[in-house]
């Protein structure tokens, strides 16, 4: 396409070249024949000035002749002279013009030969001869006048050439000026057209070029973080969106072309604009996690990515920054750190306070089991036998004390440690924990139904308590039930797919459901079944550091059911 | 075997009192030195402070150690026992209320040879005093004491 248009504009550019070229030289011949036309003018005007002269010469002759008139005989010599002198400026007119030249020369020696004829004729009269006009004369006349009108002739002939060649070179100008004309005017019409088309064009990729500027601009205003761009060499701000205006509280007209010494604590700027160097240096982009940041609207804390930007040569030209404001998420991850470390505190002192149970409680426990027994056994004479059921009382209370102590230490674990969480077959956990409950048990019959197949994600060391837990309870509650039986399963309500442990045992009243859950909470008397009351609240624990949940329903003498989700 | 020497380190007399009737109801007669916190029981092991004009060639059988004691505790004894080179080699049995398992880890991470939880009811106490002094006095043969 622009080849093409160049080729265009050197045609239009020679062709009017060559249309100049052609005026000129037809301006230029014009010229010259109107200056040949007013030569011949000169030449004839010339010619007549020779023929007057010839006539004066020879009338001044002919009078004297003729008539006898000598009057004008003494002017004869200047006459002569005269026609002499026209000759030759005649002569000196048609330089150049070799046939007229020859005929002029012709004409001048008739003439000469004339004037000799008269001049003889007048010392003949004077000598007393005629005088008169010889045939030889008149015939020379004849011949002067031919000879005159030769050159009038070849005069008048050669203007009326020049005359028709002037109007044909005029009709040749006129025709070069109209085809240059039109062709200039062609090539001007479509010159403009071109350019018409042209700026239309790139007024259109304009448009284009904002439009996309305006949306990459719409892009950047609105990202919500900082973006700020630096040149390579002072780091002075090229560029800072709107998100970044509100950060530093800075204007933009304000910042631009300004650099961080301007706006932030001197050994502030001086860290900024080193990441900035080793960014620029690296030639790879920086990530800086936290960096505070001295604002007009207080301290800030940023987490900023650096990433150099490189001209063509690959050399450092920009740096571009993207900075997100993590103040407020700092400053809730403080918030969260205290919270945790306060949790910890207090199971660090939780854990001091087992630590102490375990220890102190039991020892004054032992001396109270060890020495009703010494009394027992080395005063067993001096007691009757009230007094002896009492030690015996005293005893089986510190060994029941003492088991609650290690149940609460055991619930007190649970809330330590960390859940090694894994896929458990869960099928197998209940059979192993019915397969432990009857051999601790070998004179019970329990039947016991486990669904196979059930799985679940779980610490296997806490879910096998839970198991244990529920099967020993369900196992302890069957045993004044003749065909007592355990089933263990899964099951889906409400759109909650739950594990349950199902006996026919004793059951408890639904109302109390909830209390079974809680720290020696019983729904039944020592008596009618001995246990600590401490299991359920394990189980319980366990199934909630799961992040499940428990429940149970159950009839009086119609069984329970222990439902748990994991 | 009654002149094995069992060293006590119980800072209960409860306990001290409970553990001595154990012994003798066991009919374990060997010579038993009670000592009352964790200091006293390195001056003794040393043969310094309030005891430095005993029988330094009074070398026990075996040491039942508490955990809980006052000023040196018994983690710290069982240290300082396991970095003397005239008692690293004693045998030590943690005798504790403690069940805690980083009690027990502690416990045999310094070099404890056993850890034996005291039973509150007495009669279980008994029988693990019994059985330790069986083990311990009867069948355990310790460390030559020069070499």
């Amino acid at each position: 396409m622009k080849q093409r248009e160049a080729f265009g504009l050197w045609v239009a550019l020679a062709i009017l070249a060559a249309v100049a070229v052609l005026a000129y030289r037809s301006i230029d011949a014009t010229a010259r024949t109107l200056a040949w036309v007013e030569r011949t003018h000169k030449v004839r005007e010339k010619l007549e000035d020779v023929s007057g002269a010839y006539s004066r010469a020879t009338s001044a002759r002919r009078a004297y002749l003729v008539a006898g008139d000598d009057s004008q005989l003494p002017d004869v010599p200047v006459l002569d002279a005269h026609l002499e002198t026209t000759v030759s400026e005649l002569r000196e007119l048609l330089i150049g013009d070799a046939p007229q030249l020859a005929r002029l020369e012709n004409l001048a020696e008739l003439l000469d030969e004339r004037i000799h004829v008269l001049q003889v004729q007048i010392v003949d009269r004077r000598a007393g001869g005629t005088g008169a006009e010889t045939a030889e004369g008149l015939a020379l006349v004849a011949r002067i006048r031919t000879a005159r009108e030769a050159m009038e002739k070849s005069g008048n002939e050669a203007l009326a050439d020049r005359d028709a060649a002037t109007r044909r070179d005029v009709v040749r100008t006129k025709l070069a000026e109209i085809l240059g004309t039109c062709i200039s005017f062609s090539i001007l019409l479509f010159a403009f057209g071109r350019l018409n088309q042209e700026t239309r064009r790139r007024r259109e990729s304009e448009t284009a070029l904002r439009a996309s500027e305006k949306f990459l601009d719409s892009i950047i205003e609105n990202i919500p973080d900082m973006i700020f761009v630096k040149e390579a060499k002072e780091l002075r701000f090229e560029r800072i969106n709107r998100a970044g205006e509100d950060l530093l509280g800075v204007d933009r007209s304000v910042l631009i072309h300004k650099n961080d010494f301007d706006f932030f604590p001197p050994e502030q700027a001086r860290a900024f604009q080193a990441l900035d160097h080793r960014t620029l240096a690296g030639g790879v982009a920086l990530d800086i996690d936290e960096e505070p940041i001295r604002t007009k609207n207080g301290e800030r804390w940023l987490h900023t990515k650096k990433v150099p930007i490189v001209d063509e040569s690959g050399a450092p030209k920009y740096l571009l920054g993207i900075s997100e404001d993590i103040t407020e998420r700092r400053r809730e991850a403080v918030v969260l750190k205290a919270a945790k470390d306060a949790a910890e505190a207090a199971n660090q002192e939780l854990e001091a306070f087992s630590y102490a149970v375990a220890h102190d409680l039991r020892a004054p426990l032992r001396s109270v089991a060890g020495f009703s027994m010494a009394l027992e056994e080395d005063y067993a004479d001096k007691l009757d036998k009230t007094g002896l059921e009492f030690l015996s009382r005293m005893r089986e209370s510190a060994r029941q004390m003492a088991q609650r102590i290690d149940g609460l230490l055991g619930l007190s674990r649970l809330s330590r440690g960390d859940l090694v969480i894994e896929r458990l077959d869960i099928s197998r956990i209940a059979e192993h924990s019915a397969a432990a409950l009857r051999e601790a048990y070998p004179e019970r019959d329990v039947e016991v139904v486990v669904q196979s197949g059930l799985v679940a994600d779980g610490d296997a060391r806490l879910i096998a308590s839970v198991l244990d837990n529920l099967l020993g309870n369900a196992w302890k509650f069957t045993s004044k039930r003749a065909g007592a039986r355990v089933e263990v399963g899964a099951s889906t309500t409400d759109g909650v797919r739950a594990f349950f442990v199902r006996d026919n045992g004793a059951g408890f009243e639904q109302a109390y459901a909830q209390r079974l859950f809680g720290a020696f909470q019983r729904l039944h008397s020592a008596v009618e079944f001995e246990g600590t009351g401490i299991g359920l609240a394990t189980v319980q624990r366990i199934v909630r550091r799961h992040g499940g949940r428990i429940w149970a329903e159950g009839e009086v003498e119609r069984g329970a059911t222990f439902y748990f989700t994991l | 075997m009654e002149n094995k020497t069992i060293l006590l380190v119980e800072d209960d007399p409860n306990d001290e009192a409970l553990t001595l009737r154990a012994f003798a109801k066991q009919n374990i007669k060997n010579q038993i030195v009670v000592v009352r916190d964790g200091a006293e029981a390195l001056d003794w092991l040393f043969v310094r402070g309030a005891h430095a004009n005993r029988d330094p060639g009074l070398i026990p059988q075996v040491i039942l150690l508490d955990l809980n004691l006052p000023k040196v505790n018994g983690l710290e004894v069982l240290r300082a026992v396991r970095a003397d080179p005239r008692t690293k080699r004693l045998p030590i049995v943690l005798l504790t209320s403690s069940k805690e398992d980083r009690d027990v880890i502690a416990g045999y991470d310094l070099g404890a040879n056993s850890y034996v939880r005291k039973p509150v009811d007495f009669a279980e106490f008994a029988e693990a005093i019994r059985q330790l002094g069986l083990y311990w006095m009867v069948l355990n043969e310790p460390a030559p004491t020069h070499g």
